[in-house]
């Protein structure tokens, strides 16, 4: 089960991009995300996916594991597509069958908005394929906390979104262990009905629910005995640190911005 | 009601990198009515091959056969787990109903048998397990650990399997705990069911089995009568599984000077042994 969910995946690493800061990693993914939404025309794009493609190829990730994580969005991708195909309006017609009609500026959308959608899931999936959950919440904290002065509770959010992601592969794993002990008491999760099937969940969901707030008390005493009383004053055990590679990857990312810009402003498609 | 496993093979995630083999060309055979430890270290494979013989794990090579069911045979699944009771480890995590009673209910009812036998049969179950009367409508959240976990073997024998499987029935607790569960689990014995235990607590598993199954590292490493396993200590102790503390004394006590033969391996039996070899000098 847990081969199957690739979206959110850290693939560890030891590359240039592993070991970049991760808050410039979330800048630079932020970046991405920017220029995708500004190009305005497939060069711009062309440009975004070969900086992507390289720097997939310098953290060392193959191919296979983007083409992986993109496979749950890909019917988003087609439906957008399919939208896009046959409800743009335009007179250039390519082709009619009766009602509906295909244009060439129908073609031009669908085909941009997909590329729009594969490059923004490709380009996060970059960050979550090289910086493991624990860092990437370390540098959400960072960034986040010139907002704690107005009182925005950054740690908090940043523990408990580290808690969340810890405990994703236990549930997953919980959630197996009991569908195989109900299973043994002849419980059926695959045929009948819509109703049938969602009352077949509750011996599922039941222990689940009952187990993860056992979880969360342990924890929570856990912490508690261990002396955890927030962020105030809390020191790393390894402090994020700015190096010369981050500055220049953050140039990299500006100057990638400023080509779209630019492309755009000369209106070059 | 025979378990015939023949070359068992169960490789997980075969095909991708993480491709680990679990059990590696296992065969043996349980008749009705023994009691057979399986024994083996963290790892060992033993619970990857209690789910084959449940039908809830398949074989990526070989056969398990129930009760001259193949476990391979499409739809065979639900057949076989109504013949064989698999209660996992810690199962009182298993429990979500509102009262003890539609708990141990689940099981019978999925097996569609008639409300009058469905009560009859939770009734019966909860006190095998020693749980009272008027504790039946109370919700199972409300009990203690060892008695949830008791209200949860009853959900299984409820279903009155002809094998029943255990998997660590008394990990976690206290020594009154793992005396009950041992009681109990002696109780079903002499009911007629076959009862595999899976441990890996040598001394629970030589006071009660007649047979024991040593794993080691997917494959069957010892497979003989307690004595006869227990014979075999420097071996045990090189799988980190060791012997019975009353073995263990008796070697010691050989090496001195004693002579107690290699049959006593409980502590009732090497107290008697013990006394009379004192009574001899």
């Amino acid at each position: 089960m847990q081969n199957n969910i690739s979206i959110g995946q850290y693939f560890p690493g030891d590359s240039f991009v592993h070991r970049l800061d991760p808050r410039t990693k979330i800048l630079f993914s932020l970046l991405f995300i920017v220029c995708i939404f500004l190009s305005k025309g497939f060069l711009c794009f062309l440009m975004i996916a070969m900086f992507a493609f390289m720097c997939m190829k310098v953290s060392k990730i193959s191919m296979k594991f983007i083409i992986k994580g993109l496979k749950p969005i890909m019917f988003i991708v087609l439906f957008t597509f399919m939208l896009n195909l046959f409800l743009s309006s335009g007179d250039d017609v390519f082709v009619k069958f009766g009602v509906i009609s295909i244009t060439f500026s129908g073609i031009r959308n669908a085909v941009f908005m997909a590329i729009r959608l594969i490059l923004l899931v490709t380009c996060t999936q970059l960050l979550t394929l090289t910086t493991s959950p624990i860092q990437l919440t370390d540098g959400i904290e960072r960034l986040l906390s010139p907002l704690k002065r107005i009182g925005f509770p950054a740690h908090e959010l940043a523990m408990m979104m580290s808690i969340a992601l810890r405990f994703i592969p236990t549930l997953i794993e919980e959630t197996e262990k009991i569908t195989k002990a109900q299973k043994a008491r002849g419980a059926d999760f695959e045929t009948g009905g819509v109703i049938k099937r969602v009352k077949s969940m509750i011996p599922l969901l039941v222990p689940l629910f009952v187990g993860a707030f056992r979880r969360a008390d342990e924890l929570a005493m856990a912490m508690e005995a261990r002396c955890y009383r927030g962020g105030s004053g809390r020191t790393k055990m390894r402090p994020l640190q700015y190096t010369n590679n981050d500055y220049y990857s953050m140039a990299a990312g500006i100057g990638l911005m400023a080509f779209v810009i630019i492309l755009n402003a000369l209106k070059v498609f | 009601m025979p378990v015939v496993v023949k070359n068992l093979t169960h490789v997980y995630a075969l095909g991708t990198p993480f491709e680990k083999k679990a059990l590696d060309n296992i065969s043996f055979t349980i008749e009705d009515g023994e009691f057979v430890g399986l024994i083996g270290h963290t790892g060992s494979g033993k619970s990857t091959l209690i789910q084959h013989i449940n039908a809830l794990m398949l074989p990526t090579d070989g056969k398990v056969i129930v009760n001259g069911i193949d476990t391979m045979e499409p739809k065979s699944g639900l057949e076989i787990r109504k013949s064989v009771g698999l209660v996992f480890q810690y199962p009182e995590y298993q429990l979500f109903e509102e009262t003890i009673k539609k708990d141990v209910a689940y099981g019978p009812r999925n097996l569609g048998l008639k409300e009058d036998e469905i009560e009859r049969r939770v009734a019966h179950a909860l006190k095998t397990v020693g749980i009272d009367e008027d504790l039946f409508d109370h919700s199972p959240f409300d009990l203690s650990g060892g008695q949830k976990r008791r209200v949860a073997i009853a959900g299984v024998l409820a279903m009155q399997p002809k094998i029943l499987i255990l998997d660590e029935p008394s990990a976690g607790l206290d020594p009154q705990g793992r005396a009950d569960m041992r009681k109990l689990i002696q109780n079903i014995k002499n009911e007629g069911a076959t009862v595999i235990m899976v441990s890996h607590s040598m001394d629970d598993v030589s006071k009660m089995c007649d047979r024991i199954i040593v794993m080691n590292q997917g494959k069957i490493a010892l497979d003989a009568a307690p004595a006869e396993v227990f014979k075999h200590s420097e071996f045990l102790d090189s799988i980190h599984l060791g012997v019975p503390a009353a073995a263990k004394l008796r070697e010691r006590l050989n090496k001195n000077g004693f002579q107690i033969s290699d049959n006593v391996y409980t502590l009732d039996d090497i107290k008697a042994a013990i006394i009379e070899n004192l009574k001899r000098r």
